[in-house]
Protein backbone atom coordinates (compact mmCIF):
# COMPACT_ATOMS: atom_id res chain seq x y z
CA UNK A 1 0.00 0.00 0.00
CA UNK A 2 1.29 3.46 -0.44
CA UNK A 3 -0.08 6.86 0.78
CA UNK A 4 -0.66 9.95 -1.38
CA UNK A 5 -1.90 13.34 -1.42
CA UNK A 6 -4.31 14.49 -4.16
CA UNK A 7 -5.68 17.96 -5.07
CA UNK A 8 -9.23 17.70 -5.98
CA UNK A 9 -11.16 20.36 -8.14
CA UNK A 10 -14.78 19.92 -6.38
CA UNK A 11 -15.46 18.16 -3.46
CA UNK A 12 -17.57 15.50 -5.77
CA UNK A 13 -14.15 13.73 -6.76
CA UNK A 14 -13.51 12.58 -3.12
CA UNK A 15 -16.44 9.75 -3.80
CA UNK A 16 -14.77 9.32 -7.01
CA UNK A 17 -11.49 8.04 -5.56
CA UNK A 18 -13.24 5.90 -2.69
CA UNK A 19 -13.48 3.82 -5.49
CA UNK A 20 -9.89 3.11 -5.70
CA UNK A 21 -9.09 4.06 -2.10
CA UNK A 22 -9.20 4.43 2.19
CA UNK A 23 -9.96 8.35 2.03
CA UNK A 24 -7.49 9.33 5.14
CA UNK A 25 -7.70 12.86 5.48
CA UNK A 26 -10.49 15.50 3.61
CA UNK A 27 -11.07 18.87 5.16
CA UNK A 28 -13.09 21.78 4.87
CA UNK A 29 -9.91 24.16 4.70
CA UNK A 30 -7.93 22.38 2.10
CA UNK A 31 -8.78 21.27 -1.36
CA UNK A 32 -6.15 18.21 -0.59
CA UNK A 33 -7.42 14.67 0.28
CA UNK A 34 -4.83 11.78 1.71
CA UNK A 35 -5.68 8.65 0.16
CA UNK A 36 -4.01 5.18 1.28
CA UNK A 37 -4.05 2.96 -1.83
CA UNK A 38 -1.98 0.74 -4.34
CA UNK A 39 0.59 1.18 -7.22
CA UNK A 40 -1.75 -0.26 -9.35
CA UNK A 41 -5.08 1.83 -8.52
CA UNK A 42 -2.75 5.05 -8.57
CA UNK A 43 -2.91 5.35 -12.13
CA UNK A 44 -6.64 5.26 -12.20
CA UNK A 45 -6.92 8.48 -9.65
CA UNK A 46 -4.71 10.84 -11.51
CA UNK A 47 -6.46 9.65 -14.42
CA UNK A 48 -9.93 11.05 -12.77
CA UNK A 49 -11.32 14.05 -14.20
CA UNK A 50 -11.19 16.15 -10.78
CA UNK A 51 -7.79 15.35 -9.77
CA UNK A 52 -5.68 18.22 -10.75
CA UNK A 53 -2.14 16.60 -9.14
CA UNK A 54 -1.05 13.54 -7.13
CA UNK A 55 2.20 12.85 -4.83
CA UNK A 56 3.51 10.56 -2.62
CA UNK A 57 3.05 11.54 1.11
CA UNK A 58 6.35 12.66 2.83
CA UNK A 59 8.21 11.30 5.27
CA UNK A 60 8.95 14.05 8.41
CA UNK A 61 11.81 13.51 11.31
CA UNK A 62 11.27 15.00 14.63
CA UNK A 63 13.50 17.89 15.15
CA UNK A 64 15.62 16.75 17.92
CA UNK A 65 19.37 17.34 17.09
CA UNK A 66 20.82 14.95 19.62
CA UNK A 67 19.48 13.40 22.68
CA UNK A 68 22.42 11.79 25.22
CA UNK A 69 23.51 11.49 28.85
CA UNK A 70 26.00 14.16 29.96
CA UNK B 1 -10.67 18.82 50.18
CA UNK B 2 -7.61 16.60 49.76
CA UNK B 3 -6.52 15.12 53.12
CA UNK B 4 -3.23 13.07 53.83
CA UNK B 5 -3.96 10.71 56.62
CA UNK B 6 -1.39 8.52 58.59
CA UNK B 7 -3.10 5.24 60.03
CA UNK B 8 -2.72 3.38 63.35
CA UNK B 9 -2.25 0.19 61.05
CA UNK B 10 -2.49 -1.04 57.82
CA UNK B 11 -5.37 -1.00 56.02
CA UNK B 12 -7.57 -3.65 55.01
CA UNK B 13 -10.33 -4.27 52.50
CA UNK B 14 -13.15 -3.43 55.05
CA UNK B 15 -11.24 0.14 56.35
CA UNK B 16 -11.58 0.92 52.85
CA UNK B 17 -15.51 0.25 52.46
CA UNK B 18 -15.66 2.37 56.01
CA UNK B 19 -13.93 5.69 54.34
CA UNK B 20 -16.26 5.30 51.29
CA UNK B 21 -19.39 5.27 53.26
CA UNK B 22 -18.56 8.40 54.98
CA UNK B 23 -17.53 9.67 51.63
CA UNK B 24 -14.12 9.86 51.63
CA UNK B 25 -12.77 8.71 48.14
CA UNK B 26 -9.02 7.14 48.45
CA UNK B 27 -6.71 8.27 46.00
CA UNK B 28 -3.46 7.14 47.61
CA UNK B 29 -2.48 4.17 48.77
CA UNK B 30 1.09 2.20 49.32
CA UNK B 31 2.13 -1.08 50.93
CA UNK B 32 5.44 1.01 52.25
CA UNK B 33 4.13 3.32 55.04
CA UNK B 34 0.92 3.74 56.87
CA UNK B 35 -0.28 6.66 55.23
CA UNK B 36 -3.04 7.04 52.26
CA UNK B 37 -4.44 10.04 50.31
CA UNK B 38 -8.12 11.02 50.09
CA UNK B 39 -10.59 13.11 48.99
CA UNK B 40 -13.51 14.48 50.89
CA UNK B 41 -15.59 17.20 51.07
CA UNK B 42 -15.90 17.48 55.29
CA UNK B 43 -12.41 16.69 56.92
CA UNK B 44 -13.97 16.11 60.13
CA UNK B 45 -15.62 12.52 59.30
CA UNK B 46 -11.98 11.14 59.79
CA UNK B 47 -11.93 11.53 62.93
CA UNK B 48 -14.97 8.91 63.53
CA UNK B 49 -12.64 6.50 61.91
CA UNK B 50 -10.58 4.06 64.21
CA UNK B 51 -8.11 3.41 62.48
CA UNK B 52 -7.17 6.65 61.03
CA UNK B 53 -4.11 8.12 63.76
CA UNK B 54 -3.81 12.18 62.31
CA UNK B 55 -4.64 13.71 58.97
CA UNK B 56 -3.92 17.08 57.52
CA UNK B 57 -5.07 19.32 54.37
CA UNK B 58 -2.40 18.26 51.42
CA UNK B 59 -0.18 20.77 50.49
CA UNK B 60 0.84 22.65 47.48
CA UNK B 61 4.28 22.72 46.27
CA UNK B 62 5.50 25.02 44.05
CA UNK B 63 6.88 23.96 40.43
CA UNK B 64 11.15 22.94 40.32
CA UNK B 65 11.95 25.07 37.15
CA UNK B 66 14.71 23.42 35.08
CA UNK B 67 17.64 25.45 34.24
CA UNK B 68 16.61 26.15 31.09
CA UNK B 69 13.30 27.83 32.12
CA UNK B 70 14.98 29.80 34.74
CA UNK B 71 17.20 31.07 32.82
CA UNK B 72 14.25 32.95 30.12
CA UNK B 73 12.30 33.60 33.51
CA UNK B 74 9.38 31.40 33.01
CA UNK B 75 9.14 31.60 36.47
CA UNK B 76 7.96 35.02 36.51
CA UNK B 77 4.72 34.04 34.36
CA UNK B 78 3.80 31.94 37.28
CA UNK B 79 4.47 34.59 39.64
CA UNK B 80 1.53 37.09 38.24
CA UNK B 81 -0.78 34.41 37.79
CA UNK B 82 -0.33 33.26 34.22
CA UNK B 83 -0.77 29.39 34.32
CA UNK B 84 -2.11 28.61 31.02
CA UNK B 85 -6.23 27.94 32.66
CA UNK B 86 -8.55 27.03 30.44
CA UNK B 87 -6.20 26.68 26.82
CA UNK B 88 -6.39 23.67 25.17
CA UNK B 89 -3.07 22.62 23.66
CA UNK B 90 -2.60 20.00 20.94
CA UNK B 91 0.88 18.61 21.15
CA UNK B 92 1.08 16.13 17.36
CA UNK B 93 4.22 14.27 18.73
CA UNK B 94 5.12 10.63 19.41
CA UNK B 95 2.41 10.46 21.82
CA UNK B 96 3.59 10.03 25.82
CA UNK B 97 4.23 7.82 28.47
CA UNK B 98 1.05 5.96 29.53
CA UNK B 99 2.68 5.68 32.90
CA UNK B 100 3.32 9.45 33.91
CA UNK B 101 0.36 9.97 35.92
CA UNK B 102 1.42 13.65 36.07
CA UNK B 103 1.25 13.83 32.32
CA UNK B 104 -2.10 12.07 32.40
CA UNK B 105 -4.29 14.44 34.42
CA UNK B 106 -3.58 17.11 31.99
CA UNK B 107 -4.57 15.08 28.82
CA UNK B 108 -8.23 16.07 27.83
CA UNK B 109 -8.17 13.85 25.04
CA UNK B 110 -6.02 11.83 23.14
CA UNK B 111 -5.79 9.79 19.52
CA UNK B 112 -3.27 8.02 17.91
CA UNK B 113 -2.91 8.47 14.34
CA UNK B 114 -0.26 5.65 13.59
CA UNK B 115 -2.13 2.58 14.42
CA UNK B 116 0.64 1.75 17.43
CA UNK B 117 -0.99 2.85 20.25
CA UNK B 118 -0.60 6.49 22.28
CA UNK B 119 2.71 4.91 24.17
CA UNK B 120 5.53 7.38 23.41
CA UNK B 121 8.34 4.60 22.27
CA UNK B 122 11.07 7.01 21.07
CA UNK B 123 11.17 9.29 23.53
CA UNK B 124 9.86 12.59 21.99
CA UNK B 125 6.26 13.55 22.98
CA UNK B 126 6.92 12.81 26.55
CA UNK B 127 9.20 15.15 27.44
CA UNK B 128 7.71 18.02 24.88
CA UNK B 129 4.29 17.26 26.83
CA UNK B 130 6.20 17.96 30.12
CA UNK B 131 7.95 20.84 29.07
CA UNK B 132 4.59 22.41 27.75
CA UNK B 133 3.18 21.45 31.02
CA UNK B 134 5.76 22.93 33.67
CA UNK B 135 5.23 26.26 31.68
CA UNK B 136 1.42 26.33 32.06
CA UNK B 137 0.76 23.90 34.47
CA UNK B 138 -3.35 24.96 33.98
CA UNK B 139 -3.46 24.18 30.45
CA UNK B 140 -4.92 20.81 29.32
CA UNK B 141 -3.42 19.28 26.71
CA UNK B 142 -4.67 17.09 23.63
CA UNK B 143 -2.10 14.30 22.58
CA UNK B 144 -2.13 13.70 19.17
CA UNK B 145 0.47 10.43 18.21
CA UNK B 146 1.46 10.95 14.68
CA UNK B 147 4.93 10.03 14.85
CA UNK B 148 5.84 6.44 14.83
CA UNK B 149 8.02 4.33 16.85
CA UNK B 150 11.05 5.07 14.58
CA UNK B 151 10.31 8.68 15.21
CA UNK B 152 9.32 9.09 11.47
CA UNK B 153 6.06 10.44 10.83
CA UNK B 154 3.78 10.60 7.94
CA UNK B 155 2.45 13.77 6.01
CA UNK B 156 -0.95 12.71 5.69
CA UNK B 157 -1.04 12.04 9.82
CA UNK B 158 0.10 15.88 10.02
CA UNK B 159 -2.91 16.53 8.32
CA UNK B 160 -5.04 14.03 10.11
CA UNK B 161 -3.92 15.35 13.45
CA UNK B 162 -4.22 19.03 12.35
CA UNK B 163 -7.90 18.48 11.68
CA UNK B 164 -8.63 16.76 14.32
CA UNK B 165 -7.03 19.55 16.68
CA UNK B 166 -9.00 21.55 14.78
CA UNK B 167 -11.93 20.01 15.79
CA UNK B 168 -11.52 19.39 19.17
CA UNK B 169 -11.29 22.77 19.48
CA UNK B 170 -7.03 23.46 20.12
CA UNK B 171 -5.79 27.31 20.52
CA UNK B 172 -2.63 26.22 19.95
CA UNK B 173 -0.81 23.38 18.08
CA UNK B 174 2.81 22.32 18.68
CA UNK B 175 4.72 20.68 16.04
CA UNK B 176 8.28 19.98 16.96
CA UNK B 177 9.11 18.09 13.93
CA UNK B 178 9.67 19.29 10.00
CA UNK B 179 10.06 18.04 6.52
CA UNK B 180 13.01 19.42 4.72
CA UNK B 181 12.06 20.40 1.16
CA UNK B 182 12.38 23.53 -0.75
CA UNK B 183 9.04 25.79 -0.23
CA UNK B 184 8.28 29.30 0.10
CA UNK B 185 5.53 28.74 2.23
CA UNK B 186 3.67 27.59 -0.73
CA UNK B 187 3.09 23.54 0.12
CA UNK B 188 0.16 21.97 0.55
CA UNK B 189 0.90 21.12 4.02
CA UNK B 190 2.02 25.07 4.71
CA UNK B 191 -1.12 25.86 2.82
CA UNK B 192 -3.22 23.74 4.98
CA UNK B 193 -1.58 25.82 8.07
CA UNK B 194 -2.23 29.17 7.43
CA UNK B 195 -5.90 28.07 6.40
CA UNK B 196 -5.79 26.86 10.26
CA UNK B 197 -4.48 30.09 11.67
CA UNK B 198 -7.37 31.80 9.95
CA UNK B 199 -9.61 29.56 11.61
CA UNK B 200 -8.86 30.34 15.02
CA UNK B 201 -6.00 27.54 15.55
CA UNK B 202 -2.53 28.88 16.45
CA UNK B 203 0.56 26.86 14.80
CA UNK B 204 3.89 26.60 16.50
CA UNK B 205 6.35 24.97 14.59
CA UNK B 206 10.05 24.41 14.80
CA UNK B 207 12.33 25.51 12.28
CA UNK B 208 14.39 22.74 12.16
CA UNK B 209 18.10 21.59 12.36
CA UNK B 210 19.38 22.25 8.80
CA UNK B 211 21.58 25.30 9.69
CA UNK B 212 23.47 27.52 9.05
CA UNK B 213 22.70 26.98 5.82
CA UNK B 214 20.21 29.55 4.12
CA UNK B 215 16.34 28.28 3.24
CA UNK B 216 16.81 25.41 5.46
CA UNK B 217 13.76 26.14 7.27
CA UNK B 218 11.53 22.91 7.37
CA UNK B 219 7.88 22.91 6.51
CA UNK B 220 5.24 23.44 8.06
CA UNK B 221 8.02 26.09 9.49
CA UNK B 222 7.69 27.84 6.09
CA UNK B 223 4.05 28.50 6.40
CA UNK B 224 3.50 32.09 6.14
CA UNK B 225 1.41 32.42 9.43
CA UNK B 226 3.01 29.22 11.94
CA UNK B 227 4.81 30.54 14.51
CA UNK B 228 8.27 29.23 13.45
CA UNK B 229 10.94 28.89 15.97
CA UNK B 230 14.52 28.62 15.86
CA UNK B 231 17.29 27.68 18.53
CA UNK B 232 19.36 30.03 21.11
CA UNK B 233 22.47 28.41 22.73
CA UNK B 234 24.29 30.37 25.29
CA UNK B 235 22.69 33.75 23.90
CA UNK B 236 22.92 33.11 20.50
CA UNK B 237 21.71 31.65 17.87
CA UNK B 238 22.85 27.90 17.95
CA UNK B 239 24.53 27.12 14.31
CA UNK B 240 22.01 23.91 13.69
CA UNK B 241 19.24 26.33 13.95
CA UNK B 242 17.59 26.53 10.07
CA UNK B 243 17.82 29.68 8.70
CA UNK B 244 15.32 31.60 6.15
CA UNK B 245 16.02 32.50 2.73
CA UNK B 246 17.47 35.85 2.55
CA UNK B 247 13.72 37.71 1.46
CA UNK B 248 12.03 35.58 4.42
CA UNK B 249 11.38 37.03 8.09
CA UNK B 250 11.50 33.49 9.25
CA UNK B 251 11.96 32.16 11.77
CA UNK B 252 9.72 34.47 13.84
CA UNK B 253 11.82 34.00 16.93
CA UNK B 254 14.42 32.04 18.79
CA UNK B 255 14.20 30.26 21.83
CA UNK B 256 17.15 28.19 24.17
CA UNK B 257 17.02 24.81 22.37
CA UNK B 258 18.81 22.65 24.85
CA UNK B 259 16.96 20.91 27.62
CA UNK B 260 19.13 19.01 30.64
CA UNK B 261 17.13 16.83 33.07
CA UNK B 262 19.57 14.50 35.57
CA UNK B 263 22.15 13.01 32.91
CA UNK B 264 20.26 13.06 29.61
CA UNK B 265 20.01 15.97 27.39
CA UNK B 266 18.11 16.73 24.51
CA UNK B 267 18.88 19.44 21.66
CA UNK B 268 16.98 21.10 18.72
CA UNK B 269 14.46 23.08 17.53
CA UNK B 270 12.30 20.44 19.03
CA UNK B 271 13.23 21.96 22.36
CA UNK B 272 12.45 25.54 21.76
CA UNK B 273 9.16 25.26 20.04
CA UNK B 274 7.47 24.14 23.49
CA UNK B 275 8.66 26.88 25.06
CA UNK B 276 7.12 29.57 23.32
CA UNK B 277 3.74 27.38 22.74
CA UNK B 278 3.71 27.06 26.52
CA UNK B 279 4.48 30.59 27.28
CA UNK B 280 1.41 31.84 24.56
CA UNK B 281 -0.29 29.44 26.54
CA UNK B 282 0.55 30.82 29.89
CA UNK B 283 -0.24 34.72 28.02
CA UNK B 284 -3.98 32.93 25.96
CA UNK B 285 -5.40 32.43 29.49
CA UNK B 286 -5.70 35.57 30.52
CA UNK B 287 -5.52 38.06 27.59
CA UNK B 288 -8.34 37.82 25.09
CA UNK B 289 -6.91 39.41 22.07
CA UNK B 290 -3.92 36.35 21.00
CA UNK B 291 -3.14 37.92 17.98
CA UNK B 292 -2.10 41.09 20.06
CA UNK B 293 -0.35 38.29 22.37
CA UNK B 294 1.75 37.14 19.64
CA UNK B 295 2.88 40.54 18.17
CA UNK B 296 3.78 41.25 21.67
CA UNK B 297 6.08 38.12 22.24
CA UNK B 298 7.79 39.19 18.85
CA UNK B 299 8.30 42.90 19.77
CA UNK B 300 9.22 42.40 23.62
CA UNK B 301 12.20 39.62 22.05
CA UNK B 302 16.01 40.34 23.05
CA UNK B 303 17.78 41.15 19.88
CA UNK B 304 20.97 39.34 19.28
CA UNK B 305 22.66 41.21 15.92
CA UNK B 306 21.54 38.59 13.45
CA UNK B 307 19.48 39.39 10.36
CA UNK B 308 15.73 38.58 10.54
CA UNK B 309 16.24 35.33 8.04
CA UNK B 310 17.98 34.35 10.91
CA UNK B 311 17.15 35.24 14.16
CA UNK B 312 13.33 36.77 13.32
CA UNK B 313 12.62 38.93 15.87
CA UNK B 314 15.11 37.85 18.27
CA UNK B 315 15.56 35.60 21.62
CA UNK B 316 12.29 35.09 23.78
CA UNK B 317 12.69 37.61 26.72
CA UNK B 318 9.93 36.93 28.97
CA UNK B 319 10.59 40.22 31.79
CA UNK B 320 10.36 42.61 28.96
CA UNK B 321 7.74 40.86 27.33
CA UNK B 322 5.26 41.13 31.06
CA UNK B 323 6.20 44.91 30.58
CA UNK B 324 4.99 45.31 27.28
CA UNK B 325 2.00 43.61 28.17
CA UNK B 326 0.90 45.22 31.01
CA UNK B 327 1.44 48.40 29.41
Amino acid sequence: MIRILAKIKDSQTVEKIKEYGNILFVSNFTDIVGVETTEEKLENIKHLEGVAQVRLSEKGILLKKAQHSI
Amino acid sequence: MRILAKLKRKMGFEDREKLEKRGALLLFQTELINIIGLETEDSEVLKQIDFVEDFKESEKGVILFNETLLKIGIQHLHEVGLLGAGIYISILDSGIFLQDLGLKYSVALHKDFTGEGLQDEVPHGTIISKLIQSIAPESSMLIGKIVNRFGEVDEIAVFQGLEWSYQNKAHLVNLSLGFSRKCQGDCWLCQYVDALVDNGVHVVSAAGNWGPEKGSISCPGNANKAITIGASEDGKIANYSSRGFASQEKPDLLAPGSLSIGKFKIIGTSISTPIITGTLASLFSKYQDKEWVIKSVKQSCKDLGYSKSEQGQGLLNIPMLLEVLEK
